[in-house]
C-alpha cells in the first residue's frame, strides 16, 4: 500500500512533466501574461491541459508529503545514503519548481512573488552574488522560465533517478485519473490582472509562511534558514539513527510553527 | 490487497474517468474544453456585449474594446472570470487615474482640482459669512459645526465625482465623474453611454439651478415664492421641480436670439480647470463678453487643440483661416471663425448654425471716460434674482440626509423664502473693482432649535456676478436715480433744492429683525457698508461714488437718451456747462 | 504435492478460464495506452491553434515609382494605371524572389527557380506559377491583403 504512494507520486511527477511539455508549445515567456490567459480561453483544450499541469503539480506535493510521513515513522531506512540525500535535494528542487511555476503566471500574484523572490535573493549575503541567474532587466519571467523548464527538471529528474529503484510508468494513467478526479472537484485559483489595486497579494500557499515572515519583518537571511531547516533535519534523520524520534518531533513542530505563520 | 489487484482497480477507474471526462458533456462540472470559441477582438468582452456601440468617435469600441477602459479580465470567456476586477463607471475620477490618463492626463488633474469638484468656494463663502461675520453666534466653535452641517445637507449633492446611485430619480442624477458633463445617453445600465462634448444646457442646469440662479436665469425663468399658481386643471404649472415654481421673464438675449448653449460661450479650459485650485467661481471662468464682441483673431494652426475640437464637433467649417481666442486664458474659441474672406461667422456648436455677431459698440457714450469702471453686465442686466430675507431653520434633533456620509445623519435644514425680487438690480463695486449687479450673497437669516433652546442669527452678504439675463442697457434714469439700483434699498428719493434724502420703505425692527437697517439696503445713502461681502474687493458705493452718480440727474432729468447730443464729448459738455455757455439753468 | 492448487490460482476466485483471464490480463494492460490515446485528439487541437495577424499592406501610389516593387511579401509590378501583384513566395519551397531588371524576370536565390514578369513559371525547379494577391486601391493608396 505505502509503495502504491511513491510510485503514484512518481507518475503524478511524469504527468506534470509531460503537460508542461505540451503547454511549452504555447507559452511565450516574453509576453507571458498574454499567452497565458490565450491558453486558458481561446486554445481548444488548453485549460485542460493547463489544469492538468496545475492539479499534478499540487497532487505531487500532497502525495510526496505523504510519502515523507510514512516513510519517517518506519524509523527504519532500507535505501543506501546517497539515495536518500538525493532525495532529500529532489524535494528542496522540487519547491522551488513550484515557485518557478507560480512566477511563471506572470498576473499579478505570479509577478509579485517573483519580485520577492529577486528581492529575497538580494539580500542574502551569499547569495546576492547568484542573483544575475534569476534577475532579467528585459523579459521579467525569462530566467525562471529556463529554470523551470530545463535546470530544474534535469537537476530534479537526475535526482529521483537517483533516488528510485525503477520506474514503474505504469502508473501514469492512475495519476492522470487523480489529477482529473481534482480537476471535477476543486477549483483553481483565479488570474490577477497586473492593475488591479489589492489590500492584498498572497503567493504560492506553501510560500505563505514565509510571506507572513516577512511581513512581521523578520530579516531575509533568517527567512532563508528557517526555510532551510526543514531539509537539514531530513539529511540528519538518515545518520542520527538514534535521534530519529526527535527529529521527527522536531520537524512536526517547524511543520506547526509554520502552518501557523500560513493562516496568522 | 495485493498490489497488483490495486493497481488493475485504479488503472480501470482512471481510464474511464478520462474518457468519460474528455467526450462526455456532463453538466456538473465546468468542462475546460472550449473548442470552437470565436475569438472576437479587440478583446473577447465582445463576445457576449456584442450589442454594445462606441463611447463616441473618438473612443471607438472596435479599436478600444471593453477592458481597456473598464478593466476585467479581457480574455476570459465566462462571465465570472472576466468581471474580476471590472470597473462599471471609468470615468469617476478615483478610476480617471487608471483608465483615461494615459491620453488625457492633463484634463484628469485639472477636473480634480476644479471647484466644481472641489467646492472651494461654497466652503469658503459659508466659513466666511457664518463663523467670521455674523452676528448671534458667539460661540465659534458651533457655528463652525453649524456651517459644516449646511454644507452636508444642503449643498454637497452638487460635485462632479457625486455618487449617481444614489439618487433616487435617474434623470436628475448628479455625479459620476467625467460623466456628469458628457454623458448623454444610458444612465444606469439601459445602454452603454454616449459622450459628446455637445453638451446640452440641461446638463448643466442639473446643478446650476440654485444659488444665484444663473442657468435658469439665462432661460428666463425667476425662482418665485412657490404657490404653483395658476393651478390649472387643479394641477400646479410652471414648476422648476418638485417643490419650486417660477415666472417667466425675460430670458438672455443670447438665448432669446440665438438659442445659444452654455458650452456656446464657456470655454473648456474655464470650464474643465485651468491646473490651479481656484476658490472661487469667478477665477475659474474664462470667458469675457468682449472675446466674441471684440474678438482678437489668429491663425487656425493644424494638429492644435482647436482643430481636434472643431474635428470632434463635425457640425461647422473645419478649416476656417482664423478663429477668435479668449483674453484670459488664450482658449480657441473654435465656433468663433474668420473665413479666408475675413468674414466673420459665429456657429452654434449643438448644430453648427451660423449667426451674425453684433460687434461691440462703438459709439462716444458707449466709450465714455464717465463710464470706464462699468462693468458690461452693469447696463446690459435685465433682471437678477435678488431673494432677500432667506430664512434657515436647523433643527438638531431632526434628520436629514447627508450628502458627504450618504446617510440620514442628526441635523436638519429648512429653507423659508420671503422678500423676493428681480428688477432694478442693484450695483455695487465687484471681485474684479468694476461696477457690476449686486443681489444677495447669501442673506441668511438663521433659526436654531438646539437643546430645548432657540437661537437666532444673521449673516448679511451680497454678492456681485453677471446675471446671464443680457439684454438692451438699463435707461439712464434707472441706474442714476433709482435708489435700489444705488444699492440703497427700495424706498423714496427725494431731491429737494439739490439735497438728496432717502427713505426706505422696509422697516426691519418693526418687522423683527435684529437688525436696524432694510433688508434690500446694501450701503446708505452717506455710503455706509450695512451688508457684507465674500470678496476682498467687492464692496457697495461708497459716499462719494454715491453722490457723484446721484448728482447726474441734473443732466438726466432733461437728457434721457444715450444718442443725445450732450454725451457725444461728456467732458466738452461738462466743460461748456460750467462755463455757463450751454442753454440748461435759462 | 499434486493436489496443491498453484499459488497465482489461489487468489483468482472468479476466474478459473485461462482464455479469459489472457483476454482481462491484455484488457487492463492496454488500459493505459487507451487512456493516453484519449489525449491525442485534445493535443492536436490545442497545437494546431493560431493566433497569427493577416498579412496586410498598405503603400501610396505615388511611391511606386519602379515598373517593379519588391515589399518584403509581395511583388508590385505597375504599367501605366495597370497593377499586379504576386506573392513573392517562389511556389517551388517558399524562398522571397529577387527582381532581375536586366531580363525582366523574377529569380530565386534557394534553387534558382525562374519566372516572367506576368508571374509564368519559366524554369527551375518550381512547377507552378506565382499566386496573385488581391489588392484594392483607395484614395490613392494600394491596400493588399
Amino acid at each position: 500500500m505505502k509503495i502504491i504512494i511513491s510510485w503514484i507520486c512518481l507518475a503524478l511527477f511524469n504527468v506534470s512533466i509531460i503537460s508542461g511539455l505540451i503547454l511549452a508549445f504555447i507559452y511565450k515567456p516574453f509576453n507571458a501574461y498574454e499567452s497565458v490567459q490565450t491558453i486558458t480561453y481561446l486554445v481548444p483544450y488548453g485549460n485542460l491541459f493547463r489544469q492538468i499541469h496545475y492539479f499534478s503539480s499540487e497532487l505531487f506535493v500532497v502525495f510526496l508529503i505523504l510519502h515523507i510521513i510514512l516513510e519517517l515513522l518506519k524509523y527504519k531506512i532500507k535505501i543506501s545514503a546517497s539515495s536518500w540525500n538525493y532525495s532529500v535535494f529532489a524535494t528542496l528542487l522540487l519547491f522551488f519548481l513550484m515557485f518557478t511555476g507560480y512566477v511563471l503566471k506572470a498576473d499579478l500574484n505570479g509577478l509579485s512573488a517573483g519580485q520577492v523572490a529577486l528581492s529575497l535573493i538580494e539580500q542574502t549575503p551569499v547569495l546576492e552574488w547568484f542573483l544575475p541567474l534569476f534577475e532579467d532587466t528585459n523579459i521579467f519571467v525569462w530566467k525562471f522560465y529556463i529554470w523551470h523548464i530545463l535546470f530544474l527538471p534535469i537537476l530534479i529528474g537526475f535526482a529521483i533517478y537517483k533516488h528510485v529503484d525503477k520506474l514503474k510508468t505504469k502508473y501514469f494513467i492512475i495519476g492522470l485519473g487523480l489529477t482529473f478526479l481534482s480537476m471535477m472537484i476543486f477549483d483553481m485559483p483565479k488570474d490577477l490582472d497586473i492593475n488591479l489595486t489589492l489590500v492584498h497579494v498572497t503567493g504560492p500557499w506553501f510560500f505563505r509562511g514565509a510571506e507572513n515572515l516577512l511581513v512581521e519583518g523578520i530579516s531575509p537571511l533568517l527567512v532563508d534558514i528557517i526555510i532551510l531547516i526543514p531539509f537539514m533535519l531530513l539529511i540528519s534523520y538518515f545518520y542520527l539513527e538514534n535521534r530519529r524520534k526527535t527529529i521527527n518531533y522536531l520537524l512536526l513542530l517547524w511543520a506547526a510553527l509554520y502552518a501557523y505563520f500560513i493562516f496568522i | 490487497m495485493r498490489i497488483s489487484s490495486l493497481y488493475k482497480i485504479l488503472t480501470i477507474v482512471s481510464t474511464i474517468f478520462i474518457v468519460l471526462f474528455l467526450y462526455l458533456d456532463l453538466d456538473f462540472y465546468d468542462a475546460p474544453f472550449q473548442k470552437n470559441i470565436k475569438v472576437s477582438s479587440p478583446d473577447q468582452c465582445m463576445s457576449c456585449h456584442s450589442t454594445y456601440e462606441s463611447l463616441d468617435k473618438s473612443h471607438p469600441i472596435e479599436i478600444f474594446g471593453c477592458a481597456k477602459c473598464h478593466g476585467g479580465n479581457k480574455f476570459a470567456t465566462n462571465k465570472i472570470d472576466a468581471h474580476v476586477g471590472i470597473v462599471n463607471n471609468p470615468s469617476r475620477l478615483e478610476h480617471t487615474d487608471r483608465f483615461c490618463s494615459e491620453c488625457h492626463s492633463d484634463v484628469v488633474n485639472r477636473i480634480k482640482m476644479n471647484p466644481m469638484e472641489t467646492q472651494r468656494g461654497i466652503k469658503h463663502v459659508l466659513q466666511e459669512q457664518w463663523v467670521e461675520k455674523s452676528t448671534g453666534l458667539d460661540d465659534k466653535e458651533f457655528a463652525k459645526e453649524l456651517a459644516q452641517s449646511h454644507f452636508a445637507k444642503a449643498c454637497a449633492s452638487c460635485h462632479v465625482n457625486q455618487d449617481e446611485d444614489i439618487f433616487h430619480d435617474k434623470s436628475l442624477a448628479k455625479g459620476g465623474g467625467c460623466a456628469d458633463c458628457h454623458r448623454v445617453e444610458g444612465i444606469f445600465k439601459e445602454v452603454h453611454p454616449k459622450f459628446t462634448t455637445k453638451i446640452p444646457s440641461s446638463t448643466c442646469l442639473k446643478c446650476h439651478n440654485r444659488s444665484n440662479r444663473i442657468g435658469t436665469s439665462y432661460f428666463g425663468k425667476f425662482e418665485s415664492e412657490g404657490y404653483g399658481t395658476p393651478y390649472k386643471n387643479g394641477e400646479f404649472t410652471n414648476k422648476l421641480d418638485s417643490s419650486r415654481f417660477y415666472y417667466e421673464l425675460p430670458a438672455d438675449v443670447h438665448h432669446q436670439k440665438a438659442g445659444l448653449d452654455c458650452i456656446d460661450c464657456h470655454t473648456e479650459i474655464g470650464v474643465m480647470g485651468d491646473g490651479r485650485e481656484n476658490i472661487h467661481m469667478e477665477d475659474a471662468v474664462d470667458i469675457k463678453c468682449k472675446d466674441c464682441h471684440s474678438p482678437e483673431f489668429k491663425d487656425f494652426l493644424p494638429d492644435t487643440l482647436a482643430q481636434k475640437l472643431l474635428d470632434l464637433n463635425g457640425t461647422m467649417p473645419t478649416s476656417p483661416k482664423q478663429i477668435a481666442y479668449s483674453s484670459r486664458k488664450n482658449a480657441p474659441l473654435y465656433n468663433l471663425q474668420k473665413d479666408k474672406n475675413d468674414k466673420i461667422q459665429f456657429y452654434r456648436k449643438r448644430d453648427g448654425s451660423a449667426f451674425d455677431l453684433t460687434k461691440m459698440s462703438d459709439k462716444s457714450y458707449h466709450n465714455s471716460s464717465i463710464h470706464e469702471r462699468l462693468d458690461c453686465s452693469a447696463c446690459h442686466t435685465q433682471w437678477i434674482a435678488s431673494c432677500y430675507g432667506c430664512h434657515e431653520v436647523y433643527f438638531e434633533n431632526g434628520k436629514q440626509f447627508d450628502w458627504v456620509k450618504k446617510e440620514v445623519t442628526k441635523g436638519k435644514w429648512l429653507e423659508f423664502r420671503s422678500f423676493l425680487r428681480f428688477e432694478s438690480p442693484s450695483l455695487g463695486i465687484g471681485y474684479n473693482e468694476k461696477i457690476m449687479p449686486f443681489a444677495p450673497g447669501c442673506q441668511v437669516i438663521g433659526t436654531i432649535f438646539k437643546d430645548k433652546k432657540v437661537e437666532q442669527f444673521h449673516a448679511m452678504a451680497m454678492a456681485g456676478w453677471e446675471p446671464h439675463t443680457t439684454g438692451k442697457a438699463r435707461t439712464c434714469v434707472d441706474c442714476h436715480i433709482d435708489p435700489a439700483s444705488l444699492g440703497l434699498g427700495r424706498g423714496t428719493l427725494k431731491i429737494k433744492k439739490e439735497k438728496i434724502t432717502f427713505s426706505p420703505f422696509y422697516n426691519s425692527k418693526k418687522s423683527g429683525m435684529e437688525f436696524d437697517y432694510a433688508i434690500d439696503a446694501f450701503v446708505s445713502l452717506e455710503g455706509k457698508q450695512f451688508q457684507t461681502t465674500s470678496r476682498e474687493k467687492a464692496r457697495g458705493f461708497n459716499k462719494e461714488e454715491v453722490e457723484g452718480i446721484v448728482e447726474a440727474y441734473k443732466c438726466i432729468l432733461c437728457h434721457r437718451e444715450y444718442e443725445d447730443k450732450i454725451y457725444k464729448n461728456f467732458e466738452k459738455s461738462k466743460l461748456l456747462f460750467k462755463e455757463g455757455k450751454t442753454s440748461c439753468l435759462k | 504435492m499434486k493436489d496443491q492448487v498453484p499459488i497465482m490460482d489461489q487468489y483468482n476466485l472468479k476466474d478459473v478460464n485461462p482464455k479469459r483471464r489472457k483476454i482481462l490480463k491484455t484488457i487492463v494492460k492496454a488500459l493505459p495506452f487507451i487512456g493516453g490515446a484519449s489525449l491525442v485528439y485534445p493535443l492536436y487541437e490545442f497545437t494546431s491553434f493560431s493566433q497569427s495577424k493577416k498579412f496586410s499592406l498598405a503603400i501610396p501610389l505615388d511611391k511606386l515609382t519602379s515598373p517593379v516593387t519588391k515589399h518584403t511579401k509581395a511583388l508590385i509590378k505597375k504599367e501605366g494605371e495597370k497593377i499586379q501583384v504576386f506573392d513573392s513566395r517562389c511556389t517551388h519551397m517558399g524562398c522571397i524572389l529577387n527582381i532581375d531588371n536586366k531580363n525582366n524576370k523574377f529569380v530565386c536565390p534557394c534553387h534558382s527557380s525562374e519566372f516572367d514578369l506576368n508571374g509564368k513559371r519559366l524554369k527551375g525547379p518550381a512547377k507552378r506559377d506565382l499566386d496573385i494577391l488581391d489588392y484594392k486601391i483607395e484614395n490613392e493608396i494600394l491596400y493588399i491583403g
